[in-house]
């Protein structure tokens, strides 16, 4: 998604939560985690998941006092992803994102808050030489999470982005050097971290 | 003004060292070897007997570049490939003659286009010209023994790229060589 339309989402937000008279209700959180990531796929060798990180900003829109229990929310983040490969020595695969998470809320319980969305990214940097032309650009994943404590200014967040989109469009060789076209490598990326409310 | 000609210098012994060096990108599956482009990285890359063979065009700063792959066409119209690499830093080149085609000009060349050559050790063959064995006392004739491919995937405006891999179990102590996953992308001017 392009920057003009993420500023304009948040424009839209923030004026729509203004015109609202207090009905709808928005808090602002700063994120950080950490993140442990691999790739689905057929065709690597040797991979292994290797660690990441991830912060940005959430908002949680809570957007009547009758919905006690449904909320929504919006992320954007910056994340390092990627995989190891470990072929006689280490070589690691570093995949910088800037997301956008579009996520419903539900209370299960007052502790337990869980929630569900989409996740759009795009890769804005990567650790190998011409990586922004070897993998895809861009990625669509789902997202599933809980929320422990929300209502508190530090909120424990458990988070799993399952990628949907293929991120390499490349060739299986074979040892006599026939190649075969494919598109592989899906992310999956765990996330364990805080979020600090600082707009309540 | 001294400072002005020495960036004048510098920028232009990079890009005459830009023209034709070596872009090595690794490959994203088995990141060992160099991605197979068809862009004119000047490289090339394999396993042989599971260690790393690579092939780079290197320039030097005095003019001119020593190409890794070369083409020599030979008497009797078959074509002679050259890529010159290494293992370890021991020098191993691996010379393809191809007999199946008609080459009379350098301009025959873009035939080879989507082309695939099967090596058999009789009518397109293979010689590893192996420094490590240079001192070998038997008298070797590798070759006879090839059997693999040599791939020429695109030919386009001086651009060669393509794939290879190959087998040779010689009896004769000539040594045993299992090249796979081989891969190449050059940019030739001449």
């Amino acid at each position: 998604m392009s920057n003009k339309c993420v500023l304009l989402v948040v424009v839209s937000l923030i004026a729509f939560m203004n015109q609202s008279n207090g009905q709808i209700k928005a808090k602002v959180d700063m994120i950080f985690g950490g993140n442990y990531t691999w790739m689905r796929n057929n065709v690597l060798q040797g991979e292994q998941p290797a660690f990441g990180f991830n912060l940005g900003t959430g908002i949680i829109v809570e957007p009547s006092p009758k919905w006690k229990r449904v909320s929504f929310g919006l992320n954007f983040l910056f994340s390092k992803k990627g995989y190891k490969q470990s072929l006689g020595q280490e070589y690691e695969v570093k995949l910088f994102y800037l997301s956008s998470q579009w996520l419903v809320n539900y209370k299960i319980s007052q502790p337990v808050t869980s929630y569900a969305g989409f996740d759009l990214s795009g890769l804005i940097s990567t650790s190998v030489t011409h990586g922004l032309d070897t993998y895809r650009n861009g990625d669509f994943g789902l997202v599933f999470g809980f929320l422990f404590f929300e209502n508190k200014p530090l909120t424990l967040n458990a988070q799993l982005v399952y990628g949907l989109t293929p991120l390499l469009d490349y060739y299986k060789i074979d040892q006599l050097g026939n190649l075969t076209s494919f598109n592989d490598l899906r992310n999956t990326c765990i996330s364990l971290g805080v979020r600090y409310r600082i707009v309540k | 003004m001294n400072k002005f000609i020495s960036y004048v210098i510098i920028l232009l012994t990079s890009f005459l060292l830009n023209a034709c060096s070596a872009l090595w990108i690794p490959d994203p599956v088995d990141p060992r070897l160099p991605k197979f482009t068809e862009t004119g990285n000047n490289v090339a890359g394999a396993l042989v007997n599971e260690k790393i063979w690579e092939a780079r065009t290197a320039c030097f700063l005095v003019g001119g570049c020593n190409n890794a792959m070369k083409f020599l066409l030979n008497a009797d119209s078959s074509l002679t490939v050259s890529l010159e690499g290494s293992v370890d830093g021991i020098d191993m080149t691996f010379n393809f003659t191809i007999k199946s085609q008609s080459f009379l000009t350098y301009s025959d060349l873009r035939l080879l286009n989507g082309k695939k050559f099967t090596i058999d050790g009789k009518v397109n063959t293979v010689v590893v010209d192996d420094l490590s064995r240079s001192n070998t006392p038997i008298p070797c004739t590798p070759g006879v023994y090839a059997q693999g491919q040599l791939y020429f995937v695109g030919v386009k405006q001086y651009v060669y790229s393509g794939t290879f891999g190959f087998k040779i179990d010689d009896p004769s102590g000539c040594g045993n060589y299992e090249v796979s996953y081989g891969r190449f992308d050059f940019g030739l001017n001449q």
